[in-house]
């Protein structure tokens, strides 16, 4: 008898042949853990959704669960990862959607809906959530002389564990073992935390920017911090969730719209309310 | 309305139409995969003016569900 049943941290190892199946490249076992074992407290167990035929599970959809305090009351998100079904059982595979569809008490993200899905997650109440970005190249502006220095940047992990504070240090304490890279900026005694991922695109490899605690020192420092960022990662572009930054474009740079948007429902939140901080894109390195 | 489905069914399928009977299903019919099962079960909603629940999303896994699921909402 096929059914679906909540997926629990327990269920890894039982879900981890389809992740296998199914990711081209593999993305090593101890990634895909993450979205099973948080490094975060979460009081609940779940972790999504299996569809099992007897005791074979035979398909997935993960959600990450997390809560974050916006304009001082407790939201509560479920990010929307891996939905994955064997072929024999796709005709079932909506059963799992289902399932999701029914959380009614989270805000819901999903950032890799394929463009083939994106109606169906339109037609169950998902907007757009990132539409698009500005990229950036790491060369500093020619008419803003010495920007390309300015503030100090650190990306050691203990400097940066030692001088965060508050909400921030438990968001680098969170994600200090994802697949995400992390960066404090310090300029005229305000500090900036900066989360970014090595993210590979089908023409090239660039960093991606998903958090940023302070949009003035990073808009002030943001010549030094593209061309650090670009050294980093070694890569040749940077790009910016255009929800991330206000004011003027800056130079060396241009807004892109995206062909695979990212979606969210909620009954009261804006776009701009919401990061990809906690989600398959910063645990995984999407 | 089976000529109204149909249509829907082979524009969505990238089908031939006349093939198809009250008989073609999910089980029969290998383009008929998940994706574009969402897809036609969103043409059909636009097609007919209705709103289909998730649960009627899965049922509507053949013409004669289909059509169940269609005249439950009172359209034959």
């Amino acid at each position: 008898m096929i059914r679906v049943d909540v997926a629990t941290p327990e269920m890894f190892e039982a879900v981890l042949p389809l992740f296998d199946a199914f990711r081209n490249p593999p993305i090593p076992p101890e990634h895909w853990r993450r979205l099973f074992h948080y490094s975060w407290p979460c009081a609940e167990p779940m972790r999504g959704f299996v569809l099992k035929d007897g005791d074979r599970v035979v398909g997935f959809f993960g959600t990450i669960l997390y809560e974050r305090t916006i304009d001082g009351h407790l939201e509560k998100f479920a990010n929307l990862t891996s939905w994955v079904t064997l072929p024999e059982y796709r005709n079932h595979s909506l059963r799992l959607f289902n399932a999701v569809m029914e959380i009614k008490d989270r805000t819901l993200t999903c950032h890799t809906a394929i463009p083939s899905i994106d109606p169906l997650y339109r037609r169950f109440g998902f907007k757009d959530l990132e539409t698009k970005w500005i990229v950036l190249l790491p060369l500093p502006s020619a008419w803003r002389p010495g920007g390309w220095g300015r503030g100090h940047i650190t990306m050691n992990p203990e400097v940066i564990s030692t001088e965060l504070r508050g909400v921030s240090r438990e968001f680098f304490v969170h994600l200090r073992t994802a697949d995400c890279r992390q960066m404090l900026v310090t300029w005229r005694g305000a500090r900036c935390h900066v989360v970014f991922t090595h993210t590979k695109g089908r023409r090239a490899h660039f960093s991606r920017i998903h958090h940023v605690s302070n949009p003035e020192v990073f808009r002030a420092c943001l010549d030094h911090i593209r061309w650090r960022m670009a050294l980093r990662n070694r890569t040749a572009l940077l790009a910016i969730d255009a929800r991330l930054y206000e004011g003027p474009l800056p130079v060396y740079s241009r807004e892109t719209h995206l062909a695979q948007v990212a979606l969210y429902r909620s009954h009261h939140l804006r776009p701009e309310q919401i990061d990809n901080l906690y989600s398959e894109v910063t645990l995984l390195g999407l | 309305m089976n000529e109204k489905i149909f249509r829907i069914l082979a524009d969505t399928l990238g089908t031939d139409a006349a093939v198809m009977t009250e008989d073609t299903s999910t089980e029969n019919t290998p383009e008929w995969d998940s994706v574009a099962h969402l897809n036609l079960v969103l043409s059909l909603e636009k097609a007919f003016g209705q709103r289909f629940t998730p649960e009627e999303f899965m049922e509507m896994q053949s013409v004669a569900a289909i059509k169940r699921v269609l005249a439950s909402h009172g359209v034959s």
